[in-house]
């Protein structure tokens, strides 16, 4: 009696044993699933950020080719077309009027010359790696005051670090549409562009003191705003736009430097550039 | 005739292993084409009661056993990646030979069935599997596990081991009091239990690709 009892218990046992397998087998399995999907969607993160990248990229070169478009239109060939006119009348002239028409064409031709030299310049701003990001800066923020649209206060605090190509060129991006933004919408005067590095943060801040806007203003136009802020979450930034009317505006950027992981919230809109 | 099911499934286990030997002769799974033969003769054998020596055929259950153990705790050695694991199988696998070979010169003896071997090695394998499967599951790799020949070679003899383990524990107790019940649960159990062992690595052999066998 006790014997049959005993074999009962034992099928019993093998089958909780066995039902124990299945759990696990099936566990493996579900679980195996849900990491293939989480590998899935971290694929489709990966490759939404390179596609941002690249767009990114490439509106950082169209930005700065339209700039040197403009440059050589207004300044270079201005400049070249009257040296050629000092040439073309040259041969009318007393010998005096020559040598100050070739004086006044030497002048114009170096300053063609600095002129192009700023815009060699200028073609090196898609190689953040090279230049490093304050250095980019530095001289977007030197040709803009140059041109007397606006005064730039640039000023960087704390020991300079990379933070990556990446994040580097959306981070310059990021300044392009700020900037675009200013010069477009706020009639500002003066700018202020700061870089704060710190050991445990990286701060880029750029102030006007333009009209500003309201905060409804914000939300329901300015697809540039809600670039700056996709882009600063795509590089795992997190971007502050405070801004109200005739006070200014003023954009920041807040990025822990050692932080490697890409971030991105899953919105990424048609950039406007 | 259900007595010999399981049979059957070693039968088709090797025909399958055979007839994938091209794909199989650049891995481990290679093996399993010899130790599928050896266990047939070994079925063979004691169906028509070649090994029947002192009325009894447990002392060559105890050598297939060992070597059983032997065979899948080496291959499951080799499946299994991370080398801190592999070092701790490795000592737990020879100490549990050599508990086994006191087991069998000392405790329970060469000619009756070495339940208490089995049972350790069992659980050895048991743990073996899940370790196994643990890796699958911190693989970084997208998988697609039911075409993995490992993963269904640790299935079966998961549930090969799993099922068995309670019968033999109790055998020692049960098995020399010759009740009728004892042996036809033996016999369902044993039949469940190869078939699901021998199928499991037929499958295993059917899904081996000779580009994508293993995870990292």
């Amino acid at each position: 009696m006790i014997t049959n009892e005993n074999i009962v218990i034992i099928a019993a046992g093998t089958i909780m044993l066995l039902l124990l397998g299945i759990f696990i087998v099936s566990f493996l399995f579900f679980y195996q699933k849900k990491h293939n999907t989480h590998l899935d969607e971290q694929e489709k993160l990966q490759s939404l950020f390179q596609q941002e990248l690249l767009k990114t990229r490439i509106e950082v070169q169209e930005q700065t080719l339209t700039h040197i478009s403009r440059e050589i239109h207004d300044n270079v060939t201005q400049v070249l077309s009257f040296v050629k006119l000092n040439l073309a009348i040259a041969g009318k002239l007393t010998a005096g009027e020559k040598n100050q028409k070739i004086d006044e064409s030497r002048g114009l031709i170096a300053q063609a010359i600095n002129d192009l030299r700023d815009l060699s310049k200028s073609l090196s701003f898609e190689h953040i790696t090279e230049l490093g990001l304050v250095k980019t800066i530095a001289i977007e923020a030197e040709r803009i005051s140059k041109s007397g649209i606006i005064v730039i206060d640039f000023k960087v605090d704390g020991d300079a670090y990379s933070l990556g190509e990446q994040r580097e060129l959306v981070l310059f991006r990021i300044l392009q549409e700020a900037l675009n933004n200013v010069f477009k919408h706020s009639a500002a005067k003066c700018l202020k562009i700061s870089l704060q590095y710190s050991n445990q943060l990286f701060n880029l801040t750029i102030a006007d003191d333009g009209v500003g806007f309201s905060s409804d203003a914000s939300l329901k136009g300015g697809s540039g705003l809600k670039n700056i802020e996709n882009r600063a979450a795509l590089i795992g930034a997190v971007a502050v736009i405070d801004s109200a009317p005739g006070k200014g505006c003023c954009i920041n950027i807040t990025i822990d430097p050692f932080v490697q992981q890409i971030y991105a919230d899953g919105n990424y809109p048609n950039s406007t550039g | 005739m259900l007595d010999y099911l399981y049979f059957f499934f070693e039968i088709i286990a090797f025909a399958v292993a055979v007839f994938q030997l091209p794909k199989l002769k650049h891995s481990s799974y290679v093996y399993f084409i010899p130790y599928l033969l050896f266990i047939l003769i070994y079925e063979f054998g004691s169906i028509y009661n070649w090994f029947f020596i002192h009325k009894s055929n447990l002392w060559i259950s105890n050598l297939t056993l060992v070597i059983f153990f032997l065979f899948y705790s080496s291959f499951l050695c080799a499946l299994i990646h991370t080398p801190y694991f592999k070092r701790w199988i490795k000592r737990i696998v020879s100490l549990s030979i050599f508990l086994s070979l006191v087991n069998l010169a000392f405790i329970q003896g060469f000619w009756n069935l070495n339940s208490i071997t089995i049972l350790l090695q069992f659980a050895v394998l048991i743990a073996l599997t899940c370790l196994y499967f643990y890796e699958l599951m911190n693989s970084t790799q997208k998988l697609s596990i039911s075409k993995l020949p490992g993963f269904w070679v640790n299935t079966g003899l998961l549930f090969f081991c799993l099922a068995e383990f309670l019968f033999y524990s109790a055998f020692a107790y049960m098995a020399y009091k010759n009740n009728y019940n004892y042996y036809l649960l033996f016999e369902v159990i044993s039949n469940i239990a190869n078939v699901i062992l021998y199928t499991c690595l037929t499958i295993s052999f059917l899904c081996f690709n000779n580009s994508n066998y293993d995870y990292k």
